[in-house]
């Protein structure tokens, strides 16, 4: 794979409290460089990150119901409309792990549907943190994202545990044969961690580690 | 033994990202055997901790525990906070805009969640003292206490730094008793909770409010 394809899969994260306006700027101004697919920031940034990013063809992602997404639909629904109103093009949101676990699949398939419908034009990324989920879990989950048009389904926020090459392999299996693709997320620090994502089927990374692994990147 | 002195003053947050009703449940009778302060839930789980929990204290999280959503984000969490008759709710600052010196941005938003609370609730603001300078800590205080917060909690836990009895002593010493300090983030058992409270604080978060208030060893 080429570094230029490789660098189209990344969604460049920075999602830190401590961090300040120069840090962000610089984080968009090497999004811009690198030519990633997006960055991704938490709504509140999404303003100044429009700014840095002008002219370029780099997108924007929210984090979205983030990082629990113990959220009803209504209050994702609004969060979503709003993140959109401010320029993101990405809409990564947590789902409710809560009613996965406890089997309340009507509670996913609402909130996904109902994101999804708000979020029609933009893409959407549902967060189901691996860590947390058995392999039913996980491939139920995928299912239902499916089903209902999400975009991508990606392994975890990053706040947490982070995913294992055969989480995102399961993933890749359960949604093959449909439009859903998988967005591996947490803990890719390297050109070797995100090459084994991507062979492993993940065909979005998100990542604070873009320029390190494309630097690294053996074509 | 129970410690009634911090039994009393405890806040306990049955929160987390797998958390389930069946989980909440199991917390709730635990917890309505102690005469605890109040409970913090986040917004799925609203309806069910009013039901479940013997107080009347329900508080919300808003933008927890990163501070990250618009203004217009928190604001709906207020009014919802608001309008299920919370006690309370955790706000946690613009820490971007904090550290960019962007003073301006952190007052106007923090401004809109205390109007939107409009006196019905306790607004609760977090400096996040694990993250930040003393200066910075201050900035948020005095920005707060300017717009008409008083309370405040520390940190939020999740490895965004821990609490000391020195941050507490630092805030008590700057403004005495015009401000209420609830401690989050390091507070792991009895003793520990006994030092900050004797450094200052009102009250107490913690997810090991068994050890806390003294009801296990």
């Amino acid at each position: 794979m080429k570094k230029e394809e490789v660098a189209s899969t990344i969604d460049h994260t920075i999602l830190k409290p401590e961090v300040n306006y120069h840090y962000l700027e610089a984080v968009c101004l090497e999004a811009v460089k690198y030519n990633f697919a997006t960055v991704a920031i938490y709504p509140s940034n999404i303003s100044l990150a429009k700014k840095w990013l002008e002219g370029s063809n780099v997108g924007i992602t929210a984090a979205l119901a983030f990082p629990f997404g113990s959220w009803t639909a209504e209050m994702k629904v609004f969060e979503t409309k709003n993140a959109i109103r401010e320029g993101a093009t990405d809409c990564d949101f947590v789902i409710n792990v809560g009613a996965l676990k406890e089997k309340k699949y009507d509670v996913l398939k609402r909130e996904m549907e109902m994101i999804k419908k708000v979020a029609a034009n933009h893409i959407t990324k549902a967060i189901i943190e691996v860590g947390f989920l058995n392999e039913d879990e996980i491939i139920k989950a995928c299912e239902i994202a499916s089903e209902t048009g999400i975009n991508f389904v990606k392994t975890s926020t990053g706040f947490f545990k982070k995913p294992t090459v055969e989480q995102v392999r399961l993933m890749y299996e359960s949604l093959k044969n449909t439009e859903t693709k998988v967005k591996a997320a947490g803990g890719m620090r390297t050109a070797e961690d995100a090459k084994k994502m991507i062979e492993a089927g993940a065909r979005r990374l998100g990542t604070s580690s873009g320029v390190e692994i494309i630097n690294g990147w053996k074509e | 033994m129970v410690e009634k002195e911090i039994e009393q003053r405890l806040i306990a947050a049955p929160i987390k990202l797998d958390m389930t009703e069946e989980e909440m449940r199991k917390f709730a009778n635990e917890l309505n055997n102690y005469d605890y302060y109040s409970i913090i839930v986040d917004e799925y789980y609203l309806d069910l901790a009013f039901q479940l929990f013997k107080k009347n204290r329900v508080g919300l999280i808003v933008s927890y525990p990163l501070g990250g959503m618009t203004t217009e984000t928190k604001v709906k969490l207020t009014e919802i906070a608001v309008k299920k008759g919370c006690s309370e709710i955790n706000v946690c600052p613009n820490y971007n805009a904090l550290k960019s010196g962007d003073i301006e941005t952190v007052k106007s938003d923090l401004k809109a969640v205390f109007n939107a609370a409009n006196g019905k609730l306790d607004v609760v603001a977090v400096p996040q003292v694990g993250l930040m300078t003393l200066e910075e800590i201050k900035k948020i205080c005095d920005i707060c206490l300017e717009i008409g917060i008083y309370i405040f909690k520390t940190n939020s836990g999740m490895n965004l730094g821990k609490s000391e009895p020195e941050h507490i002593e630092y805030m008590r010493r700057l403004y005495g008793n015009r401000i209420e300090i609830e401690v989050s983030g390091g507070v792991r058992n009895l003793n520990q909770a006994r030092a900050f409270v004797r450094a200052g604080a009102n009250r107490v978060h913690s997810s090991t409010w068994k050890l806390v208030i003294g009801a296990e060893d």
